[in-house]
């Protein structure tokens, strides 16, 4: 196999792969949509909430111990082929990190902050939105990013479950006996995963600059 | 005219074990009331009950004669200034903005909360360029400053200091005492001030508070406390220290350069 022949395959099939890429890029937008909601929502109220942080925290620490081609086989059970299984795989792998930072970032928040902050009369929304949000940003945004890596990288094999993204050309290269489809779709799902690391390595530093004074 | 008011207020964080007992005390409008005593004697409890950061477990507290279960928290809190010794200035805000919070809190435009912050970090004796800087640029006795200015942002009648001037260095806490008494002396607001240091309870207090064990040992100015002690504990407490922060230092001074003449004539 000549790698020129993985960029011949390319030029070939210009309109398969964008179609593949632009399908994984929807896939992982609306599961790290999802994740950010979800994750957000319930790491801020796990941090005002002891025992509930620790019930998620088992919870989530429990659902990594299940292998992802089993969670996938599961759901095709439950919610058939395509891609709302897909989705609802790919949220569920991807919501602990971001639950994690950001419960670890507002509870890790100086304890003398807080005390300024709750005697000088803020209400606890205002308490959250202008002191523990912003200063545990820094933190929430490293989770975000590893799990936006993380969605992407495993958004190649929902096409196991008939979802569509680049894992349909991994899938057809590995049945087929064709190894530059595979590698084509592989590079792809790197290349984005690593143009997404470097964009949101650039946001975080931005953040924690600005909290934290660190060039 | 009373503006706090204690109760037979007792406070107990387990069963049978009071950290203060039953006590009832009055503050009055203006009073710079500090209070002193060795560490665990409670001070910082009776401090932080006023602003209902920590809840009494019997008695009543009066502020403004109103009860304090009467008042809203939030309501109640802005309209009490706050500064700890830790500062707690919120790094990710610069200076203008932490002296603005109390302001922003209460939905002050940001013109206004500017202004406020301009005329505060003059009142406290900084320069005004410092108002777009962050506080990791500044150093421990400015922080200091700026929780000052945060405090007095809301223009608050009653002001709490837990241990304010604690972590900075001799001098600079020097400075800090003599201006913050002339601020008191110039706006007139109650403090109320939990020191372990007895120099500086004798220096700044109009009224000066003793605790021991969860209850007042001795109530009354700095002459009171230190020249008719009420109990062995109260002289102990205060001693030729006590005695020493009341000898003007002006009058030292002189005597000491006086020796050294003397010394230096006998050469």
């Amino acid at each position: 196999m000549k790698i020129t022949s993985v960029f011949d395959l390319y030029i070939q099939r210009t309109e398969f792969f964008t179609k593949l890429l632009i399908e994984h890029i929807y896939l992982t937008s609306v599961s790290v949509l999802i994740i950010t909601i979800v994750g957000l929502t319930t790491g801020i109220l796990m941090s005002s909430n002891k025992k509930m942080a620790s019930i998620v925290l088992t919870l989530t620490g429990f659902l990594y111990t299940i292998p992802s081609i089993a969670l996938f086989g599961f759901l095709v059970a439950l919610t058939g082929i395509g891609n709302t299984s897909a989705i609802i795989a790919l949220s569920l792998y991807g919501v602990l990190p971001v639950i994690r930072n950001t419960y670890v970032g507002i509870t890790e928040v100086d304890a003398e902050i807080i005390e300024s902050a709750t005697a000088m009369g803020s209400t606890p929304l205002q308490l959250l939105l202008n002191i523990q949000l912003p200063l545990a940003s820094p933190v929430i945004i490293a989770g975000f990013r590893t799990m936006v890596i993380m969605t992407i990288a495993l958004g190649g094999i929902a096409s196991f479950i008939g979802a569509g993204g680049l894992g349909v050309a991994i899938w057809r290269g590995i049945t087929t006996n064709f190894p530059e489809m595979t590698v084509a779709g592989s590079l792809l799902v790197a290349m984005f995963a690593i143009i997404a690391d470097v964009v949101l390595g650039f946001v975080e530093k931005g953040f924690s600059s600005k909290i934290l004074g660190k060039e | 005219m009373t503006i706090i008011e204690f109760d037979k207020v007792s406070k107990s964080y387990e069963e049978g074990k009071d950290v203060i007992k039953d006590i009832s005390f009055k503050i009055d409008e203006g009073e710079f009331v500090t209070l002193v005593g060795p560490s665990g004697c409670g001070k910082t409890t009776l401090l932080k009950m006023i602003n209902k950061m920590i809840a009494p477990t019997a008695g009543k507290i009066l502020i403004r004669g109103n009860e304090i279960s009467s008042w809203d928290t939030t309501d109640l809190r802005r309209s009490i200034g706050y500064v700890i010794q830790q500062v707690g200035l919120f790094p990710h805000m610069t200076i203008a903005e932490n002296i603005g919070y109390v302001l922003k809190i209460t939905g002050a435009q940001k013109a206004e909360r500017r202004s406020k912050a301009l005329e505060l970090i003059s009142l406290v004796g900084l320069d005004k360029s410092y108002i777009d800087k962050y506080p990791r640029q500044l150093s421990g006795g400015q922080k200091q400053r700026i929780g000052v200015a945060r405090a007095l942002a809301g223009d608050p009648d009653i002001i709490l200091m837990d241990e304010p001037f604690g972590a900075v260095d001799e001098i600079a806490r020097k400075k800090l005492q003599d201006e913050f008494k002339q601020i008191h002396q110039k706006l007139g607001k109650t403090i109320v001030f939990v020191t372990h240091d007895i120099y500086e309870a004798l220096k700044l207090g109009t009224r000066i508070v003793l605790m021991n064990n969860g209850v007042i040992e001795q109530s009354g100015t700095d002459t009171d406390l230190v020249f008719k002690p009420a109990s062995p504990f109260v002289k102990d407490f205060f001693g030729i220290k006590g005695y020493k922060a009341l000898l003007d230092e002006d009058t030292l001074q002189k005597d000491y350069e006086k020796a050294i003449e003397i010394a230096e004539r006998t050469q």
